[in-house]
């Protein structure tokens, strides 16, 4: 999968970059001094570069953990997110990191340990405080890999107050299988109807297979999040949803589930324009979309419609671990 | 389409050659062309690779979404002679400044760092390519272009244990022929990723119709532009310029095209 490795000068004899070249030995290894020279430069296309992503190992130095925008929580005062990578294995056309990077290439810092010093110095200041993966890249994904997941969740056991969000539409998770599970982390899934995950999922598992893989979970003892976020329009979507939740609460079971949340599709207008170049024949972006205040989103005729849907999610799960997301 | 750019006559030769180009220009510049080649050859050196791919970026018309090619001959300590390779790491000796072509292109082709020097290299210190141009090139071409589409192909033509000195004409035309067909595929890999993006950026259906027939500002014609791809993309059998007719100013149009979305959700 991976053919090319490009390696920071920094981090080409750390331990954990020695591990990750053993797991591609095929792989040509080309030597960079800052991870930006390759990632950064303007003339760069994401679509093209999507074909083929190189993975970057690198060190982050700073910025390792950074307060979530606001209304990115589930019941939580202080939510901070952290991204051990950036950029995602999967090719979901609706997803802001195609807007947000120029490049499709998957870093990956292998500094752990300073992702790790960074959460404990928040944690001193807030032992609740909620902490999110996943948001610059997919928490799981690349888990055979990188083993992020192992690791972070090693130092979380010795903070059982603070609660740690794996988001990801993977099915690698075999290393949380392995071991115990942990109270205070949420397996949380993003979940759109089979319907729109086999138009817009590019690459991802299905359905069928992320509900598989939710089932073994919770049976593992884990707890599990729903992500219905985003809410993607097309005909008939109240329908494919109302069947998406009698699918998933047919086989999960609410106590296993610590937190929903459902939103409509939106992005920051800067973000929408550039995904609009590269993919100018998408249906997504071609819809009925308008700004409210920067961010495109659907038009108001769908928040009510929407509604509809939060309504029939509600049917199945009580208010109190219901988080929805506004534009 | 593809741009190649050559420092030498001895390098274009085989090129011209296979795909049958077509002189157009000698001076300043030797530009060669077919339908979808362009070739110009630069002269020896950066800041001659650089002036060039400029050069052809203008005389072309500035297309943005051109694959762009240098081929040249380049001394490595232990590779064969004769052994081409792309560049995955260029690097200018002078000012350490480096660039990274993306490896997107479904090739067969090894792939090497490459050292843009200044004066011809005999010692060969570094595992590396050593070339001329390829620096130049790069920043030339990525500024024309977008990087995946920019690709250096190098050719080792000296080693350590075959001097430069001894280097001819010939010898440069005879190590181009041997690589032919692994450039060929390089090219055609390249026009199938420019061809992708041209269509990308095709001009939606019915617009020149608009254009040709009602007055539309430049501003009002962007818009139009966009309202019609996208229309297009929704509603791929509607005939929108049909429908307009009781629309008299330009700016009545571009209202009902907007409308149209609103119907989406019902």
């Amino acid at each position: 999968m991976i053919e090319t490795i490009y390696i920071e000068e920094a981090v080409s004899d750390h331990p954990r970059t020695k591990e990750i070249l053993g797991r591609f030995p095929k792989a040509t290894r080309i030597p960079c001094e800052r991870y930006g020279e390759v990632f950064n430069p303007k003339a760069q296309n994401f679509r093209l570069q999507k074909q083929k992503p190189a993975l970057i190992l690198a060190q982050k130095f700073d910025h390792f953990v950074l307060e979530a925008p606001s209304g990115y929580g589930i019941g939580g005062t202080h939510n901070y997110y952290f991204s051990h990578m950036l950029n995602c294995i999967y090719d979901c056309r609706y997803c802001f990191l195609q807007g947000m990077f120029r490049s499709a290439n998957l870093v990956c810092f292998v500094n752990y340990e300073d992702f790790e010093t960074a959460i404990e110095q928040k944690i001193e200041q807030h032992q609740d405080a909620h902490f999110f993966s996943g948001y610059d890249c997919d928490s799981l994904a690349l888990e055979p890999v990188t083993q992020f997941s192992d690791s972070i969740l090693n130092f979380f056991t010795h903070h059982p107050k603070s609660i740690l969000e794996l988001r990801t539409k993977s099915i690698q998770i075999k290393s949380l299988l392995k071991r115990a599970p942990l109270q205070n982390c949420v397996v949380a899934f993003s979940l759109t109807p089979d319907e729109t995950a086999k138009k817009l999922e590019h690459s991802a598992p299905s359905l069928e297979r992320r509900l598989d893989a939710m089932n073994q979970l919770q049976e593992k003892g884990w707890k599990l999040g729903l992500r219905f976020d985003p809410v993607i329009y097309e005909e008939n979507f109240e329908k494919q949803y109302e069947e998406l939740f009698k699918d998933i609460f047919q086989k999960i079971k609410i106590e296993n589930i610590h937190s929903v949340s459902l939103g409509p599709f939106r992005l920051p207008k800067d973000l929408y324009e550039r995904m609009y170049r590269l993919y100018p024949n998408e249906k997504l972006f071609a819809g009925p979309l308008e700004e409210h205040g920067g961010m495109i989103s659907y038009k108001q005729e769908f928040e009510k419609r929407l509604k509809k849907i939060a309504d029939q999610l509600l049917e199945f799960i009580p208010k109190s671990i219901f988080f929805p997301c506004h534009t | 389409m593809i741009h190649i750019v050559t420092a030498l006559q001895h390098e274009a030769r085989p090129l011209i050659d296979f795909y049958s180009l077509k002189s157009v220009q000698n001076n300043p510049y030797q530009i060669y062309r077919n339908e979808n080649i362009h070739l110009i050859v630069s002269g020896v050196g950066k800041k001659n690779s650089f002036d060039a791919a400029i050069y052809l970026h203008d005389f072309s018309g500035k297309n943005r979404n051109c694959g762009w090619l240098n081929i040249g001959i380049g001394g490595h300590s232990k590779r064969n002679i004769g052994a081409g390779a792309l560049a995955h790491k260029i690097t200018d000796q002078t000012t350490g400044k480096n660039w990274y072509p993306p490896r997107i292109l479904k090739t067969n082709c090894s792939s090497e760092c490459i050292l843009t020097v200044e004066k011809i290299e005999t010692n060969y210190y570094d595992s590396v390519l050593y070339d001329m141009e390829s620096s130049g090139f790069y920043e030339a071409a990525s500024s024309c272009s977008t990087s995946e589409l920019v690709q250096c192909f190098k050719i080792v033509s000296d080693n350590l244990s075959f001097s430069s000195k001894k280097v001819s004409g010939a010898l440069v035309r005879s190590l181009v022929e041997q690589n032919l067909k692994l450039i060929d595929s390089i090219v055609r890999e390249l026009s199938k990723l420019s061809s992708n993006l041209d269509v990308l950026d095709a001009k939606p259906k019915e617009l020149d119709q608009f254009l040709e027939r009602r007055h539309f500002t430049v501003t009002e014609s962007h818009q139009l532009r966009r309202l019609l791809s996208r229309l297009g993309i929704l509603f791929p059998e509607e005939k929108w310029f049909d429908r307009i007719s009781h629309c008299k100013k330009s700016g009545e149009i571009l209202t009902y095209l907007e409308h149209q979305f609103e119907t989406v959700y019902t």
